[in-house]
């Protein structure tokens, strides 16, 4: 579940949880509903995230994600390395 | 490797607190309702740069308040929010809380934290109230996408923005880079995340992404180069024109290594297209072109430097007095040699009195917050009005007349200007008006603090001076001396002190501030009408315009500021009072005549009073005479202060050494009629 702000700010607590999800055998799910405000920092970590994750050939699913995300990965050109264009709003 | 980054906090504190200034400027100046999207702007790149200052210096509390901050003026600018005047406020306040915080990490002492919270609270508050999402960059344009059709294609630009690593940690957000070129044309994005390391090697501040834009729209090159403006040093950034057909996928990776921006502007204009588009502008300095070609300098080298010629002026002279006595075949060369050598001299003296100069401006920007606070502390409508503001003068005084300058204009806030009923019964508008003017008068400049209120009142002071026991109940005073009185310590007519003004130190501190500067005020007023203060100050504390004058052998410089004019008395028009005090009529007025040879200990030419000259001076009001033996010559003197290489002596204000290199005394006029008066009253 990601916060209302993921940003910069947070850049440090959010890696630290991508981290430890990093390695996790089950799909995990993104719950980014609440994400209000978000930058370049914290969506260049999830999409490291999900790379890695396809790398290790492990799934990550968005959960409706925000309007705010969406449209800050779509600026960055990062919505289908995020995995986001198929995600279910 | 690391820099040590304390060698530039200086430079980033000087720049912010000036930026804090401009910022302020702007807010004061923004429309509620109807904002100017440059101002907003303006205001932006502030909180902007700040915020980039901060974070590189690791100054983590001041980032994330300028951070919240742009991020409501990032809405703002956007459109995304109105301008209502509560916004105004808390930007207001936002600069207030950050000049407090900058000053605190200058000076190494904790932050106050309650107040920072709070203001970042009231941001987030702000922020959170905005009622729409974001809308999509595509859709937030109002210029509709364009029609792509061959023969009217909109030009294409190739934007290739490989940032910096670091560009992130100093406050350039990529995103937003993006949603502003978003804004003026149509943008597609490309990534290029091939040097993205994994997740547990990203440092979150660092960049490791890099992107390929492609823009479509009538926007020129310097347009797109603006956006980036912020992001220049941090960035590589390519900017060129491309035919009009869509980007290949494939030659949108970037290569490894893309060409300095240097070459772009060639190469861009190598590949027109035969479309109608406006001929691409020459490529833009980087910088801008209003930002190039200035450095900082330690205000001591200026000084050491403001020295130095001033030693050689001195040194020039003493050669032409030389060269003037010598004879010969080759004396008219030397003479020809020494004449362009003064010249030379003077235009070096004058461009190193150039450096120390700066626009009065950096005075005035101060005011229109303080008038806005004041006048809406006093329930008053107070339009200010500034003039002259590019008008230069030294830095040592401008720093000095700053405190005066806020004095007087409370003043008039506080008790020129009435309140709106008052002013409008007497068919005045509601609103007053304040004016502050700077101006050169000679080698002076002159600042004006007028007001259009109910002027000074007359009966008031005098009633007042009399209660005090300033002014004996009998005396008859003119106008002039009437308004002396309100520069006399002590004195204050405002029927309630509030805690701007009236608080009996002010006009005596305000004059005192401006002779200190070898300057003086002068006060007019008109009731009903307003008043008009006028403070003329040198332009410089270096040198001096001064008249010399002979006493006996020595030489003295009467600084030509004070100097009403010279005259040679006559027998008839001199007095004598009570057997010690000489005074002579001028112009229906007795002035004392202070003998300078007397007071310095000096044998004069001559002690007959109708045989020397005097030269009638005039300092805090007061004039006098100073009997001299003859006038010499006016010429400009570099001040030598003899506080600091001697001692402070009553009556003189410095030192300068003469062309034949004698030490002469510059007179402090209003120290002179002081002590002649306690002469006479003891």
């Amino acid at each position: 579940m990601l916060r209302d702000c993921c940003t910069l700010a947070q850049g440090e607590r959010l890696k630290d949880a991508l981290c430890a999800l990093a390695a996790h055998p089950e799909p995990v799910v993104l719950d980014a509903a609440a994400v209000q405000r978000v930058d370049t920092a914290a969506l260049q970590l999830l999409a490291a995230f999900v790379r890695d994750r396809r790398l290790a050939g492990r799934a990550v699913r968005w959960q409706a994600p925000s309007a705010a995300l969406a449209a800050a990965a779509e600026l960055l050109g990062m919505s289908s390395m995020l995995e986001l264009d198929g995600a279910p709003r | 490797m690391t820099v040590d980054l304390t060698q530039f906090h200086d430079a980033f504190f000087a720049e912010s607190f000036e930026a804090l200034d401009a910022m302020e400027a702007a807010l004061l100046k923004l429309d509620v309702g109807a904002p100017e999207p440059e101002l907003i702007n303006t205001i932006f790149r502030v909180a902007h740069s700040i915020k980039g200052g901060s974070a590189t210096f690791g100054f983590n509390e001041i980032a994330s308040v300028t951070h919240s901050l742009e991020t409501l003026l990032d809405e703002l600018r956007g459109g995304r929010m109105p301008v209502t005047p509560e916004v105004g406020d808390l930007l207001l306040k936002s600069v207030d809380v950050l000049r407090a915080m900058l000053r605190a990490v200058q000076a190494t002492q904790p932050i106050d934290a309650q107040r920072v919270s709070d203001l970042q609270f009231d941001l987030e508050v702000v922020i959170a109230r905005k009622s729409a999402p974001p809308a999509a960059p595509q859709a937030a344009p109002q210029a509709a996408p364009l029609p792509l059709g061959a023969s009217d294609a909109p030009p294409r630009w190739q934007v290739r923005f490989r940032p910096h690593r670091e560009l992130i940690a100093r406050g350039n957000d990529p995103l937003r880079l993006f949603r502003e070129l978003g804004e003026l044309a149509e943008i597609r994005v490309q990534i290029d995340a091939q040097s993205l390391p994994p997740l547990t090697e990203i440092a979150p501040q660092d960049c490791h992404l890099a992107w390929v834009l492609e823009v479509i729209g009538r926007i020129s090159e310097q347009e797109i180069r603006q956006v980036f403006d912020w992001a220049e040093g941090d960035c590589e950034l390519l900017i060129q024109r491309t035919p009009a057909e869509p980007l290949e996928p494939a030659t949108a990776a970037p290569s490894p290594a893309p060409a300095p921006h240097a070459a772009a502007a060639p190469r861009a204009g190598a590949t027109p297209t035969a479309g109608s588009e406006p001929a691409a502008k020459p490529e833009p300095a980087l910088g801008g072109p209003g930002d190039s070609g200035s450095i900082r300098v330690s205000v001591e080298k200026i000084d050491e430097l403001m020295n130095t010629v001033g030693e050689l002026v001195i040194t020039q002279a003493m050669l032409s007095q030389i060269g003037a006595r010598y004879e010969g075949p080759q004396a008219e060369q030397l003479r020809a040699g020494l004449a362009q050598l003064e010249r030379n001299m003077r235009e070096l003296q004058e461009s190193v009195m150039r450096v120390r100069m700066l626009p009065i401006s950096f005075v005035f920007s101060r005011f229109p917050r303080m008038v806005h606070d004041l006048a809406h502390r006093l329930g008053k409508q107070i339009e200010l009005r500034l003039s002259g503001e590019q008008t230069e003068l030294d830095k040592t005084v401008l720093e000095k007349i700053g405190d005066p300058l806020v004095h007087l204009v409370r003043n008039c806030i506080d008790h020129g200007i009435e309140p709106p009923d008052r002013r409008i019964a007497a068919g005045k508008s509601a609103a007053g008006s304040v004016r502050l003017d700077a101006s050169h008068r000679g080698g002076n400049i002159a600042v004006q603090v007028s007001d259009d209120g109910g002027g000074l009142d007359k009966a008031r002071i005098l009633a007042k001076a009399r209660a005090r026991g300033l002014v004996g109940p009998n005396d008859v005073l003119s106008d002039t001396q009437i308004y002396e009185l309100i520069f006399l310590p002590g004195f204050s007519t405002a029927e309630k002190t509030t805690d701007l003004s009236g608080r009996g130190v002010g006009m005596d501190v305000v004059r005192r501030n401006v002779k200190e500067l070898g300057g003086k005020i002068e006060l007019a007023s008109e009731p009903g009408r307003g008043s008009c203060f006028t403070i003329v100050l040198p332009l410089t504390l270096a040198i001096v315009d001064g008249q010399s004058v002979a006493v006996g052998t020595e030489t003295y410089i009467v600084p030509l500021i004070s100097i009403v004019e010279s005259l040679q008395l006559k027998a008839a028009q001199i007095n004598r009072l009570s057997g010690q005090t000489e005074v002579f009529s001028f112009r229906g007025e007795y002035l004392p005549i202070i003998r300078l040879h007397a007071l310095f200990g000096v044998a004069p030419r001559t002690r007959a009073l109708h045989e020397g000259l005097v030269v009638v001076a005039e300092g805090d009001g007061r004039r006098a005479g100073l009997f001299v033996d003859d006038l010499l010559g006016q010429q400009q003197v570099v001040i030598k202060s003899l506080q600091t290489n001697y001692g402070h002596i009553d009556g003189v204000s410095g030192a300068t050494i003469l062309g034949d290199g004698s030490v002469a005394l510059i007179l402090d006029v209003p120290g002179l009629i002081r002590i002649a008066s306690m002469r006479v009253a003891a």
